[in-house]
C-alpha cells in the first residue's frame, strides 16, 4: 500500500525538549493510524500535519505533495481534500451546526450552496445529531458538538482526515456508530491523542505509542 | 496562518515604521488577491458579511455621528463666528467652517468614532475566534481567513466609513447654519454663500477618499490586531487596545497624508 502521508525526519521549527529527535512516520492508504504521545506532542504533530506549523528538518509530504512547502494557496487546495479536526474544535458561535459545515465548504470552492447544506443534513441525519442541526454551538450538549465538528471534518469525503483528540466526550455506544460512517466516508486517517481511549484503540489499524524512548509500533489488541 | 506569520515577527523584532509599512503594504496585497479570488459559491454569504458590517458600523452609528456633527458644526461656527465679526471678516466663516470642519474634522472625528465602535468590535471578535480555536480551524480546512474574516470587514466598514463621512461633513454644514440663525450675526444668504465658495468638488473627492483610506486602515490594523492575539482569553483585551492604538495612528497618518498632498498640488 502506497503511504499517503510519509513523515521523514522531521523536526519542529519551533525548539522542544519533548520533540528532540527525529520523527518518521508512514500512514498507508486505507487504515486508520493512532498515534499516542503526550499533550504537547499531540498537538505539534497535528498541526504539522496540515502545515499549520513549520518544521527546521526533514520533509512531510501529504497527498503527494510537502505541505510545509507549497505555496498558500496550494496548501488550502491540498486540505480541501483533507478533513481536520483540531483540539479545541473551533466550531465558529455565530452560526448553527449545519452552518458550521456549509460555510467552510463555500468558502473552499463547493458549487452552489445549496448541495452541501443537504449533503451537511444527510450527515449529521447518519451521525445521529440531526435535531441539533440548526442550534448554535453553545446551545447544544459537548459531545454532539464534538460530533457536529467530527461531521464537518468528514463532511467532503475526506482523502485523508487528521483528528487531534476526537470524541473525548462521547459516549462510547454512540461513538461506535459515529466511528463506523466515519470509516466509511474517510478511507485513511491518522488520529493524535495524548488520552489512553480504549475507544480510539479499538478504531485504529495501526497504534504507535510516542514517548521519550521514540517512536514504536504497538499492537492495538493488546492496548485494548 | 498567514496573517500570524507576516505581523508576529514585528512587536517582537523590530517596531520600525518601515516594518510596519512592508507588513501593511503586503496585507493589502493579501486582502486585494483574496477579493479576486473569491470563489463564487461564497459570493452569497460574503455579502451577508459585508451588508452586516455595513449595517453597524454606518447605519447603527448615524445618530451619534448626526448628533455630533451638528454640535461640531455649531462650536466651530460660533466661535468663529465671534473673531471673524469682531475683525471684520464675516465673509471667511464658510471657509473657516469648509476648511477645518468638513476637511479635517469630520473625516478625523468619523474615523475615530469608527475606530472606537467598530474597529475595537472587530478586534475583539477575532482575538475571541483565535481564543476558541475557530480561526485555526478554519485555516485547518482550507478556507483562507482573509477572504472570510478580513475582506468583508475592510470593504465594509471603508464604504460604511466614506458614507459616514459626508453624512458628518453635511450636518457639520447644517450646524453651521443652525448656529448661524440662532446667533442672528450673519444673514443665512451669506452663510451659504459663503460655504458655497469655499466648498469645492475637490473638497467632496478628499472626504471620499479621507473616508475610504480610514475605514479600509481601521478594519485591517484592527483584523489583525484581532488575528495576531494568542490563545488566551486576556488576549482580547490587548487586542482591543492594540486595534484603538493603531487606528489612531492610521486616523492621524491620513490626515497628515491629505495635507502633504494639498500642499504639493
Amino acid at each position: 500500500m502506497s503511504a499517503i502521508l510519509a513523515m521523514t525526519d522531521v523536526l519542529p521549527k519551533k525548539a522542544t525538549v519533548e520533540w528532540a529527535e527525529p520523527l518518521t512516520l508512514n500512514v498507508p492508504q486505507g487504515t486508520w493510524t493512532l498515534v499516542r504521545t503526550t499533550p504537547e506532542r499531540s498537538h505539534m504533530l497535528a498541526r504539522i500535519l496540515i502545515g499549520a506549523q513549520a518544521i527546521s528538518s526533514g520533509e512531510v509530504v501529504v497527498l503527494g505533495r510537502p505541505i510545509g512547502k507549497v505555496s498558500r494557496i496550494e496548501r488550502r487546495l491540498l486540505l480541501s481534500d483533507m478533513g481536520v479536526l483540531l483540539d479545541p474544535a473551533g466550531l465558529l458561535s455565530n452560526l448553527s451546526l449545519v452552518d458550521n459545515l456549509v460555510v467552510p465548504a463555500v468558502f473552499r470552492g463547493s458549487k452552489g450552496i445549496s448541495l452541501p447544506r443537504q449533503h451537511a443534513l444527510d450527515v449529521f441525519e447518519e451521525l445521529g445529531i440531526a435535531d441539533y442541526a440548526k442550534r448554535r454551538p453553545a446551545d447544544v450538549p459537548e459531545d454532539v458538538r464534538q460530533i457536529g465538528a467530527l461531521g464537518r471534518a468528514i463532511v467532503g469525503n475526506p482523502r485523508l482526515l487528521v483528528l487531534e483528540n476526537p470524541m473525548a466526550s462521547v459516549r462510547s455506544r454512540v461513538a461506535d456508530d459515529v466511528w463506523r460512517i466515519c470509516r466509511a466516508l474517510a478511507p485513511t486517517a491518522i488520529i493524535t491523542s495524548f488520552r489512553r481511549d480504549e475507544m480510539l484503540y479499538s478504531v485504529a489499524d495501526d497504534l504507535y505509542l510516542w514517548d521519550s524512548a521514540g517512536l514504536r509500533r504497538a499492537a492495538v489488541e493488546a492496548s485494548v | 496562518m498567514f496573517v500570524v506569520d507576516l505581523v508576529g515577527g514585528i512587536g517582537r523584532r523590530a517596531r520600525t515604521a518601515s516594518t510596519a509599512g512592508v507588513v501593511a503594504v503586503r496585507l493589502s496585497g493579501a486582502v486585494l488577491r483574496a477579493g479576486m479570488s473569491l470563489p463564487r459559491a461564497a459570493l452569497g454569504q460574503w455579502w451577508g458579511a459585508f451588508a452586516r458590517q455595513i449595517q453597524f458600523t454606518a447605519w447603527d452609528a448615524l445618530t451619534l455621528v448626526s448628533t455630533l456633527a451638528l454640535l461640531c458644526g455649531a462650536i466651530i461656527i460660533g466661535e468663529a463666528n465671534a473673531q471673524a465679526v469682531r475683525l471684520g471678516l464675516a465673509d471667511t466663516i464658510g471657509r473657516i467652517v469648509v476648511a477645518a470642519g468638513v476637511r479635517e474634522i469630520a473625516p478625523a472625528l468619523t474615523a475615530l468614532i469608527v475606530a472606537g465602535r467598530t474597529g475595537t468590535a472587530i478586534a475583539a471578535e477575532l482575538a475571541s475566534a483565535r481564543a476558541l480555536g475557530e480561526a485555526d480551524a478554519l485555516d485547518a480546512l482550507g478556507v483562507d481567513i482573509i477572504q472570510y474574516y478580513v475582506l468583508p470587514r475592510v470593504l465594509g466598514v471603508a464604504v460604511a466609513a466614506m458614507a459616514l463621512t459626508l453624512v458628518f461633513d453635511f450636518a457639520t454644514l447644517l450646524g453651521g447654519l443652525l448656529t448661524v440663525q440662532l446667533l442672528q450675526q450673519m444673514s443665512t444668504t451669506a452663510y451659504l454663500e459663503s460655504v458655497r465658495l469655499a466648498l469645492s468638488v475637490s473638497d467632496v473627492y478628499e472626504a471620499i477618499g479621507k473616508g475610504l483610506l480610514n475605514g479600509a486602515g481601521i478594519a485591517l490594523v484592527s483584523c489583525v490586531s484581532g488575528l495576531i492575539a494568542r490563545r488566551t482569553a486576556t488576549e482580547v483585551p490587548r487586542a482591543v487596545s492594540r486595534a484603538m492604538m493603531w487606528s489612531s495612528v492610521v486616523v492621524i497618518g491620513v490626515s497628515a497624508l491629505g495635507i502633504m498632498l494639498r500642499v504639493m498640488s
